[in-house]
């Protein structure tokens, strides 16, 4: 057996095993779905950048950086601002609502603050359409993973996969998925460092990359690489701005056991996600100039960049913790999501139409197997449709969450209508220019996405809707969400 | 573009550090600061000359390269969680804040509580 297999066998037995002895701490939905708010700033940071990054940052985004070189890097730069602005913006607010408001997910917040079951229902409805799509694609590439490790067949290895995620997200939810986080935060943290590391010495230091990628191509260095000024500032713009509108990371400040160690989760947070997205920078450039140099074949698909770096320039214990951390970087992700959309299903869908679950927590795993399957399913269907079902999931979540959730929650003027009007803006406008551009019908001009429009769309008509709603038809705020709103 | 997308980065910033309605002022010089920072570095990438196989390297990258990626990335990164940290408790979030806002739980809400205890949470033991 190889090194890489023992290595896959050994992180899949961890991640079992904590999600076993998380089962026996899962007593109510209250775990299920928020770890009974326990966590610690350093489990909250680590549980948040598990979230955060998927298995794009160890594959796609590293052959992104090879494909169309600096300009790629504008997806990971807001990164320095995005999480003290989380912290600002959506943490402390959310964290506080959890205070006065016995809240579990995301559309909790947007029912209370805009005293609105629709908008609660909508802003669900909005969620699970991008967990479906979103947790297909991750599941897809997981099962890539395996099946390049274990060889076992890709219909397999997507099984496996989501059997493996199943397993911990269904018995010790949410608590399983934050202790799994942290275990599998560090193996990524770690991972991506020395990868960086290797990058830079195989290339022969940073300084003989750029010299190397100078001489013989230099646009690739260019601040904007390969993309024109306007596309690279349109990702520094939505991955900005949007990092305010996913839920499954903001689902997360719920959990903090005590709002006042919110003071450090930027820092730890901050410190954690700059180590991990090394491997996004570190790799894309070393790949490059290794090709330049004569030293790597020209890529067949930039999504090899890492895998073939891994195979010829690294060693082999490395390659196998690199297996370990892509299958952690989706599998952390998978987890929220599942989580995410079962306390939808479980919660939100049923509040929207005046009603309650009886049993939180026996329905919380329901739908968790049950959306784990769908999504399983569907990764198996065709590529293109999987890919075509993960292109909308991140900007779904920020067209219709940003303005409603991280302005809203910040702004007295934000009104119900404008809420109710920005999530239907969001998901429509979403939903229709993706599959416009998905079937050809229509193409953007360059460094335009539907994400960005979108996102604007959604932004405009809140403001707008909300500054002509009168006054005196807007509901007075309840003094508890006042005083969430005005700490 | 690059002024209007610090524009807006920085007000959603504003909106989030205002406590009733203004911003403590250590907390605008950083990000008055931060802004500077993500302005004036992307129209220096804007505006510089392309650089060349002998050009000089800044920390070892081409310098408008290098002024995006340490500049607008890595200063940021830097100064805000640290900022954040350091004036917490006096511009975020100390005791007195929360135990107001845990002063202002309306009886529905403890209703609600026990509502969704009853219906939701308490499945223990099931």
């Amino acid at each position: 057996m190889s090194v890489i297999a023992v290595g896959a066998f050994l992180y899949f037995a961890t991640v079992i095993g904590i999600g076993i002895w998380a089962a026996g701490k899962t007593h109510s939905a209250s775990d299920f779905f928020v770890a009974g708010r326990s966590l610690g700033p350093f489990m909250l940071a680590f549980s948040a950048m598990a979230a955060t990054l998927s298995g794009f940052t160890f594959i796609g985004g590293p052959g992104l950086v090879y494909s169309i070189g600096l300009g790629a890097v504008f997806i990971v730069l807001p990164a320095a601002l995005t999480n003290t602005m989380g912290a600002w913006v959506l943490a402390k607010r959310l964290r506080l609502l959890a205070e006065v408001r016995d809240m579990i997910t995301i559309p909790d917040a947007i029912g209370a603050r805009y005293d609105s079951r629709a908008a609660q229902g909508l802003a669900a409805l909005a969620i699970l359409v991008a967990v479906v799509g979103y947790l297909a694609t991750n599941l897809l590439a997981m099962g890539l993973i395996i099946d390049a490790s274990l060889h076992i067949g890709q219909v397999q290895a997507i099984w496996i996969g989501a059997l493996v995620v199943l397993l911990y997200s269904a018995t010790g939810g949410i608590l399983a998925g934050v202790y799994n986080d942290v275990f599998q935060g560090i193996l990524m943290v770690l991972a991506s460092t020395l990868i960086f590391a290797f990058a830079l010495k195989s290339g022969g230091g940073l300084s003989e990359i750029s010299r190397t990628i100078l001489a013989g191509d230099p646009v690739f260095l260019a601040p904007w690489g390969r993309i024109t000024p306007l596309a690279a500032l349109s990702f520094f713009f939505v991955f900005g701005i949007g990092a305010l509108g996913q839920p499954h990371v903001a689902h997360k400040y719920y959990m903090l056991r005590d709002a006042r160690k919110l003071r450090w989760y930027p820092l730890l947070m901050t410190v954690a996600l700059t180590l991990t997205l090394l491997v996004f920078v570190g790799v894309g450039l070393a790949a490059k100039a290794l090709v330049l140099q004569g030293r790597m074949y020209p890529l067949a698909t930039p999504d090899d960049a890492t895998p073939t770096f891994l195979l010829e320039f690294s060693p082999l214990w490395l390659a196998a913790l690199a297996f370990s951390a892509v299958s952690a970087a989706i599998m952390s992700t998978v987890n929220s999501f599942v989580n995410i959309g079962a306390a939808a299903l479980t919660h939100d869908i049923p509040t929207a139409f005046g009603r309650r679950v009886s049993n939180g927590l026996k329905w919380g795993r329901i739908w968790t197997i049950a959306l784990t399957l769908i999504a399983a399913f569907v990764a198996q269907l065709s590529g293109s449709l999987v890919a075509f079902l993960g292109i909308f999931g991140w900007g779904l979540f920020a067209s219709t969450l940003v303005p409603a959730l991280a302005i809203g929650l910040n702004w007295q003027g934000a009104s119900k209508p404008g809420a109710i009007a920005s999530i239907v803006a969001g998901l429509v406008t979403t939903l229709v220019l993706e599959s416009l551009s998905y079937f050809h019908y229509f193409s953007f001009p360059s460094g335009v996405t539907a994400t960005a429009v979108a996102l604007v769309l959604s932004m405009i008509v809140f403001f707008s809707v909300s500054l002509l709603t009168p006054t005196d038809s807007m509901p007075v705020l309840h003094d508890d969400i006042r005083a969430v709103m005005e700490a | 573009m690059v002024v209007s997308i610090a524009l807006c980065l920085m007000g959603v910033l504003f909106l989030g550090t205002a406590r009733r309605g203004s911003v403590g002022k250590a907390t605008v010089w950083w990000v008055v600061l931060v802004f500077l920072v993500i302005v004036v570095g992307f129209l220096l990438a804007l505006i510089l000359p392309a650089e060349g196989p002998e050009s000089r390297l800044w920390l070892g990258l081409p310098l408008r390269a290098a002024i995006v990626l340490y500049g607008v990335g890595v200063l940021p990164l830097l100064v805000f969680p640290l900022v954040y940290a350091a004036t917490f408790a006096h511009q975020t979030l100390n005791q007195a804040d929360i135990d107001r806002v845990r002063g202002s739980r309306e009886p529905l809400a403890s209703d609600r509580l026990e509502d969704i205890h009853s219906g939701l949470a308490s499945s223990g033991g099931q």
